[in-house]
């Protein structure tokens, strides 16, 4: 069974998770689980609609707090592009059904 | 049996582009979305950033208009590609510092370029343009313009004014009816919301235009007060999001202060702290603000001074506040909020 791919959009502001998790999909095989793991509480609606709508099949939304403002993620050492709130962590696990 | 068609929508996440994409649909032409990510929309940022009501539900308006269609929707960051347009529009801006013209033009070539002459899988563009409804943008004049200028030509198809110009490849091929097409013109909002209701549809966005940030007089200002301190006529994208975030206060072109307006905006700016000097009172209830620039100590006193005086203790004596260096170096400072005398109102950015 091949590994779970990740999307680390920690920091990223909406649409920003969706925009990576739909280019990174586009040459992937049906049937690939990918966890995206995300700071902005509108993934939570966002990549969902996005599965509904290309066909993708949602496994698991895991929400949780995280670090105490003025600390970033770990992982995440630069600024970067963009980010948004900070003490929320949401993962959510999708299955390409590439409809 | 004839050859399915296919198109692609211009979908903004608004009611017209809504409405046109169904139109077609509606004619049996297969019909896949497309959206823009500028950099500049509202919607994305106040869902995310500011506090949101219950009944404010967190989604993009884009992907539920896909939705609703049942239609795919792929969204396209051009962030930095629209500088261009932003920073050298050719046909200029609106109102304000929206080049809502060019902008157009560009996202329907982009369009184009991706979708039709690249890979050649759609026949042709819808976008859900009325005639006469935008001052800058939409009207009779520009229509052909746009259609020129982005190089789709006649393979774009404005399905609600359609009737009111001339007939574009879709129509003359009869891919599309343009009998149950449609001759909306002017602001008048009506004919959308009955076809709307016609259509079975009960709830849309706000009414077109309503989606960029560039059309905003405040942010606007703001854009150009951040192009005249930094005496160059550039962004990058932190500088565009900020704009969107928090009172702007700057007492002088060396430095601003960006406070936050609520506990979204607070921690909105927490992502930003190891980039720029951040204050808070310690001793009070209070938002969190940044300094962008580079003040001398002296203006970092002002700074608290001023950040304490959106807190609590605006009218405490003495109020402490913490201010932390993008290094983690943290010291505190006793002062005396400034009195709303003495913060002028000429500090105050976008108004």
């Amino acid at each position: 069974m091949s590994e779970t791919k990740r999307i680390d959009a920690r920091g990223l502001i909406c649409p920003l998770p969706v925009i990576r998790t739909q280019d990174c999909v586009r040459d992937l095989p049906k049937g690939t689980i990918i966890e995206i793991i995300a700071t902005d509480i509108g993934t939570k609606n966002d990549i969902p609609s996005w599965c509904r709508i290309h066909g993708h099949e949602v496994l698991s939304i895991t929400e949780a707090g995280a670090p105490e403002p003025g600390n970033l993620p770990e992982g995440i050492k630069d600024i970067g592009e963009n980010r948004s709130t900070m003490n929320y962590e949401i993962r959510i696990q999708i299955k390409l059904n590439n409809l | 049996m004839a050859e399915q068609r296919r198109a692609v929508a211009l979908i903004s996440g608004g009611l017209d582009s809504m409405l046109a994409a169904k139109v077609i649909i509606n004619q049996g032409v297969k019909v896949e979305g497309i959206n823009f990510f500028t950099g500049f929309c509202i919607e994305g940022h106040t869902r995310s950033i500011r506090n949101n009501k219950p009944s404010n539900e967190k989604k993009h308006n884009a992907l539920w208009v896909a939705e609703q269609l049942g239609i795919k929707l792929r969204i396209i960051d051009v962030v930095e590609e629209y500088k261009e347009i932003v920073l050298n529009p050719k046909h200029g801006y609106g109102a304000n510092l929206n080049p809502c013209l060019d902008c157009k033009i560009f996202m329907v070539n982009k369009t184009l370029a991706t979708d039709i002459l690249n890979n050649g899988n759609f026949d042709f563009i819808i976008t859900g343009e009325v005639v006469g409804q935008r001052p800058k943008s939409q009207r009779k004049e520009t229509m052909p313009l746009i259609a020129r200028e982005s190089e789709a030509n006649d393979r774009l198809l404005r399905p609600l004014s359609a009737q009111l110009l001339p007939p574009t490849l879709p129509e003359r091929e009869g891919w599309v009816s343009r009998s149950k097409l449609y001759s909306f013109h002017g602001r008048d909002r009506k004919p959308q919301i009955k076809l709307a209701k016609s259509m079975g549809f009960s709830e849309w966005a706000q009414p077109a235009g309503g989606c960029c940030f560039l059309t905003d007089k405040q942010y606007s200002n703001k854009l150009q007060d951040l192009w005249n301190s930094k005496k160059t006529r550039d962004y990058d994208f932190d500088d565009i999001m900020l704009l969107k975030v928090g009172r702007h206060i700057r007492p002088n072109n060396s430095f601003k202060i960006i406070i936050a307006r609520d506990d979204g905006e607070n921690r909105y700016l927490t992502g930003y702290q190891n980039r720029f000097i951040s204050l808070r009172a310690s001793s009070h209830n209070g938002p969190l603000s940044l300094i962008d620039g580079t003040p001398t100590d002296n203006e970092v006193l002002l700074a608290a001074k001023i950040v304490a005086r959106y807190g609590q203790g605006r009218s405490a004596n003495k109020v402490k506040i913490s201010i932390r260096q993008p290094d983690g170096l943290t010291r505190l400072l006793d002062v005396k909020p400034l009195s709303p005398e003495h913060l002028r109102q000429e500090w105050h950015v976008g108004n």
